[in-house]
Formats: structure tokens, C-alpha cells, sequence
């Protein structure tokens, strides 16, 4: 199956690859597949007025997966936690032209996001 | 020949147990049994419909002896046949701690290969992967026998991480073997 130059540009130049020190402003979320083996892990860093100053992810899976976590790096930076948790797989599956048997990889980077913010909330006591 | 009955469970098949806990020797010496009985040289002079049926009965054998040696085959049928939905193609998976140590098991094979002595390092990263596939196999028979099934559906998800785990540390090998 062939990438998408998107997918591949993402897969070869992966952006915020790398983990933050756990801390009180950092927000972690672990999400797998079963399916595939893929191990997601995305962090944010958010400022005192609730914004995401910062995104790091590890991902081990394929090329989507890969270029799904970095892609939503990107975009969640600069957006407000309610911004970010409204991200939608089916974006992120667009903007990679990702192939059907694909989508999972973008489902499993919005779980991961999601999963990231309730972290956070759970930190400062708001879940 | 015994009679061809598609309905019959692997378990019942060859002659086992419907239970996680498998004699390996036994499921062994039973498929040679049974693949023997069912041979074509035996059907030689049988009619069409005679010989038709022995070789389904040889690949339902088959099919049957793969699913069953293996763990994580074996466990997902063991659900299939209690009715568990153990479909995890589309199940995103949350159990942290489980999934930070995947992280780590990953991040330790993907160094091996820089190690002063990267057999040793992976003899000793099988090791760990043997450890904690069994771990997981003596849980899974746990929560199957106590009947949670949904306790053992998890476990079951676990297996396929160390499965792909062990697939990719065997590609690994491969590469440093450089075959």
C-alpha cells in the first residue's frame, strides 16, 4: 500500500518526538491497538490560562499511526484543552488522505489526546 | 475414517479438553493420529465423495492444530466459543501501566542493537518476553476458568502486544544476524 506524501513526510520527519518529565502542567495519555501492537504516547504541556504550550508524542506502529501522532502535535499547540479535545480522527484521517483499512491509526490518536486531557483535568482536580 | 462432523469444536476434534491449560504432546501426538486416518493413500479406492470428505477432515485438522498451539489463537477461540465478542480490531486500549512498559520493552529493543553484545542483550530480551507471556497465559486461564470473560478479554489484548513484540524482536534478530 502506498503513503500518502503527507504520511511520509510526517513518518520521515516526525515533529515533537520526545517525553516530558512528569509534572503537574504535563497531561499524558497511553493508548494501544490490540489489533496491530501500535503503543501511542502523546503529552501536553498546558499554561496556567488552559492553553497547550507544548506536545510531545512516542509512537511504535506504522507509518500512519506514526504520522497521526505528529500531525495532531502540531495542531493541538496553541489551541485551548476544549479546542484540542474537539479534534476529530476524521481530520486528521482528511488532511492525511489515509486509506480505509488506515482510519484506526487516527482514531487511536484522537483516544490519545483525549486521553492526555483527562490526565491533565485529573492533576488539577477537575475530573 | 471417523465421521466428517463440521460442527464439532477443535477441542473435541482432537480429542482435548475445552480448557486454556494445553498438553502440547498430547495435541501433537493426536494430530498425527488423526492426519494419518485421514490420508489420501487410505481413500485410494473410495468414491469421489469419500475421498472429498477425507481431505475437508484434513484441513478442518489443520486448521484446528494451528488455532490450538497457539497461545494467543487458542485463548481468542476459547472466547469465540463462549460467545465473547473478541474482536479487538477497532478496541482502542487504556491500561497504562501495561502500555508504559510495552513503551519500554520497545524502547530496549530498539537500543539493542548498539549494545556491547547485542545476542546476549537479545537472549535476555526473549527471556523477559517468555516471562511475561506467561505471565499473562496463567492470568488468562485464571479469569476463563472463574468465568469472567471480560477480565480474560483483556488479558487476551495483552497477549497480541507481546506477540507483535516477539514478531518484531524476531525481524530484529534477523537483521543483526544479517540473514
Amino acid at each position: 500500500m502506498a503513503y500518502s506524501e503527507k504520511v511520509l513526510d510526517h513518518y520521515e520527519n516526525p515533529r515533537n518526538v520526545g517525553k516530558f518529565d512528569e509534572s503537574d502542567d504535563i497531561g499524558t495519555g497511553m493508548v494501544g491497538a490490540p489489533a496491530c501492537g501500535d503503543v501511542m504516547r502523546l503529552q501536553i504541556k498546558v499554561n496556567e490560562s488552559g492553553v497547550i504550550e507544548d506536545a510531545k508524542f512516542k509512537t511504535y506502529g506504522c507509518g500512519s499511526a506514526i504520522a497521526s501522532s505528529s500531525l495532531l502535535t502540531e495542531w493541538v499547540k496553541g489551541k485551548t484543552l476544549d479546542e484540542a479535545e474537539h479534534i476529530k480522527n476524521t481530520e486528521i484521517a482528511q488532511e492525511l488522505a489515509l486509506p480505509p483499512v488506515k482510519i484506526h491509526c487516527s482514531v487511536l490518536a484522537e483516544d490519545a489526546i483525549k486521553a492526555a486531557i483527562s490526565d491533565y483535568r485529573k492533576k488539577k482536580g477537575e475530573a | 475414517m471417523t465421521d466428517f462432523n463440521p460442527t464439532e469444536n477443535f477441542f473435541q476434534l482432537l480429542g482435548l479438553p475445552q480448557q486454556f491449560e494445553l498438553d502440547q504432546a498430547k495435541l501433537s501426538q493426536s494430530y498425527r493420529q488423526l492426519q494419518q486416518s485421514v490420508h489420501p493413500d487410505r481413500f485410494a479406492a473410495e468414491g469421489e465423495r469419500q475421498r472429498l470428505l477425507a481431505v475437508q477432515k484434513s484441513s478442518q485438522i489443520n486448521e484446528a492444530f494451528e488455532v490450538l498451539r497457539s497461545p494467543t489463537q487458542r485463548a481468542a477461540y476459547l472466547l469465540k466459543l463462549a460467545g465473547v465478542d473478541s474482536d479487538l480490531s477497532s478496541a482502542t486500549f487504556r491500561d497504562t501501566d501495561f502500555l508504559m512498559q510495552q513503551m519500554m520493552l520497545r524502547e530496549e529493543l530498539s537500543e539493542l542493537s548498539s549494545a556491547s553484545d547485542p545476542e546476549a542483550a537479545l537472549d535476555k530480551f526473549y527471556r523477559e518476553l517468555d516471562t511475561a507471556a506467561s505471565n499473562q497465559q496463567a492470568a488468562f486461564a485464571g479469569h476463563y476458568q472463574a468465568g469472567d470473560y471480560m477480565a480474560a478479554r483483556d488479558v487476551l489484548a495483552k497477549m497480541h502486544f507481546l506477540d507483535k513484540l516477539r514478531h518484531e524482536a524476531e525481524q530484529k534478530e534477523a537483521s543483526l544476524l544479517d540473514y
